[in-house]
């Protein structure tokens, strides 16, 4: 009975905190705009991290060794040191727009303007990771953000036409109003959201954290297994609110608060205050990860002691990247800039970035030195080829959509 | 494992633990030495940041220069490891060995400073 609480506990976990200011911006944006058009890349992405997110935590069961180690032992340091600047520059990104979401949900509840919000807002994280105990912050933080429901909630109750959505879903097509190449920057958009590179940077390392061994596999794969889709159904669910109010009525949406409006509608002021309440969560959360990953990036490229499992004086370093790192995105988002638009381009250059990651990920997982017994099978190997060389493409084609439609306008 | 080593494979880049199981940092290079029959050989880790400066050499190696300064870098015999497998386990304590400096100074410096800094609340 323990166990199975363990193991709820730990899949409730996943899902709620599967979702992120990407994933809440996105998600309205393109139900808005594209309907059930794009819902298929959610189950693409879906499937993609939960291939990876499985060999990263198999990797770290088997033999410790979190991801960013793997980058540069494979990689070596020329080629890892790109891929940590390229890496520490999008997950600051992501941590910007999270601080961002954190400050706007905030300004929904209280009506202050959010940037009053987002120096407590982040000083709050930051104190969170310099002293909460790893698992209490992960599970406290995710159990509240499992308040998202409402947008599954609110979905039955618009009660949207399921035939057409399914149609939309499994039929793509590109809405008549709007350009194919639009279309395909919003799709690398959903990727980016959907497989963010700090999700297996942060899984990796909070596995080490954990101190996971070959007998955590079960429960790591459950989490992984069970959790992220059923977390994808909350993204989905968010596409598919916008899509059944926004998108006939023509309108887009520009701000958060809009994300919030159709469970308002559907779910009234309880629904609305609960859906906020999980915003706030949802976004702390992935402040508080994204930060985090900075730190376990650098320090794993340089070798550092690392993580919440020794006192901050006995990891000096990692805690200093993670400070810098936190000032640096407040004060980024201090200068006025739309967290909006932030967002979208963090998860424009999540997707570039991806490829990076995954490709040491991959050959590390084929290794019997790191992972025994335990290596990629059939399955695992052909899937992580076919993303691995579909990341490749969405990689490449990013930034040209991007100028193409000049940045999804 | 087998017995053959392959240096750049499963030395180089590696992550270093000391005895204390407490990382140290990576194997950023190797000491090389000629012995009397000519023949070369691995005869130590060099660990810290100068030492992969040597590796990267133009504007990236004199970045890092200017950060970790051009001394940051110790050499460990070989014989003080104790045992490799997807790590590097020294049988010596990084304080014995004059490893993470930067550690040291950024702990005496700056992070130290800050209230709670040895609370095992954070745990």
């Amino acid at each position: 009975m323990k166990k199975f609480l363990a193991l709820a506990l730990g899949i409730l976990t996943a899902i709620g905190g599967y979702l992120d200011i990407g994933d809440l911006v996105s998600g309205s944006l393109v139900g808005a705009r594209f309907g059930y058009s794009l819902v298929w890349v959610v189950i693409v992405g879906t499937l993609g991290i939960c291939v990876y997110a499985e060999m990263a935590g198999r990797i770290v069961a088997m033999s410790g060794r979190p991801v960013f180690d793997l980058v540069r032992e494979r990689l070596g340091p020329r080629a890892g040191l790109l891929n940590l600047v390229a890496s520490f520059l999008v997950t600051g990104l992501t941590l910007t727009a999270e601080i961002g979401g954190m400050a706007l949900g905030v300004e929904l509840i209280t009506g202050v303007n959010y940037l009053l919000w987002v120096p407590l807002a982040a000083l709050v994280a930051w104190f969170v990771i310099w002293r909460i105990g790893f698992e209490t912050i992960e599970r406290v933080v995710a159990l509240l953000g499992l308040a998202l429901v409402m947008f599954v909630v609110a979905w039955f109750m618009l009660r949207p036409d399921w035939h057409q959505a399914v149609h939309d879903t499994v039929h793509p097509a590109v809405p008549q109003q709007e350009g194919r190449p639009t279309w395909l920057y919003y799709a690398v958009a959903l990727i980016g959201a959907s497989m963010s590179p700090y999700e297996v940077f942060f899984f990796s390392s909070g596995g080490v954290e954990e101190g996971w061994t070959a007998k955590s596999l079960p429960e790591m794969r459950a989490n992984v297994f069970i959790g992220f889709p059923v977390g994808a159904v909350l993204f989905a669910a968010i596409i598919g609110v916008t899509a059944t109010v926004f998108q006939p009525a023509g309108v887009q949406v520009v701000n958060l608060a809009q994300t919030a409006l159709p469970v308002a509608l559907a779910a009234g002021k309880v629904g609305l205050g609960l859906l906020i309440l999980g915003i706030v969560a949802a976004t702390f959360g992935a402040a508080v990860e994204t930060a985090m990953s900075c730190g376990y990036m650098t320090a794993q490229y340089f070798g550092w002691q690392w993580g919440k499992s020794v006192r901050p004086v006995r990891a000096a370093r990692f805690h200093l990247v993670v400070l810098l790192t936190m000032i640096l995105g407040t004060g980024a988002i201090l200068t006025t800039v739309d967290p909006v638009t932030v967002t979208e381009y963090s998860l424009v250059f999540s997707a570039v970035a991806l490829p990076l990651t995954y490709f040491p990920l991959l050959v590390v997982a084929n290794d019997r030195d790191y992972v025994g017994d335990r290596r990629n099978g059939l399955l695992a190997n052909t899937l992580g080829v076919l993303f691995l060389l579909l990341l490749v493409v969405v990689a490449v084609a990013a930034i040209p959509l991007m100028l193409i439609t000049k940045a999804g306008l | 494992m087998s017995d053959d080593i392959d240096a750049g494979l499963n030395l180089l880049d590696r992550q270093v633990l000391d005895a204390d199981g407490v990382s140290v940092g990576k194997v950023d290079d190797l000491e090389v030495t000629e012995g009397d029959d000519g023949r070369l050989r691995v005869t130590g880790l060099i660990i810290g940041p100068w030492a992969l400066t040597n590796r990267f050499g133009g504007v990236i190696g004199r970045m890092f220069t200017l950060l970790f300064g051009d001394d940051d870098a110790t050499v460990v015999p070989l014989d003080l490891v104790e045992k490799r497998d997807t790590a590097i386990h020294l049988r010596a304590r990084q304080d014995d060995l004059g490893l993470a400096r930067s550690e040291h100074w950024v702990r005496r410096h700056l992070i130290g400073k800050i209230p709670g800094v040895d609370d095992a609340s954070g745990q």
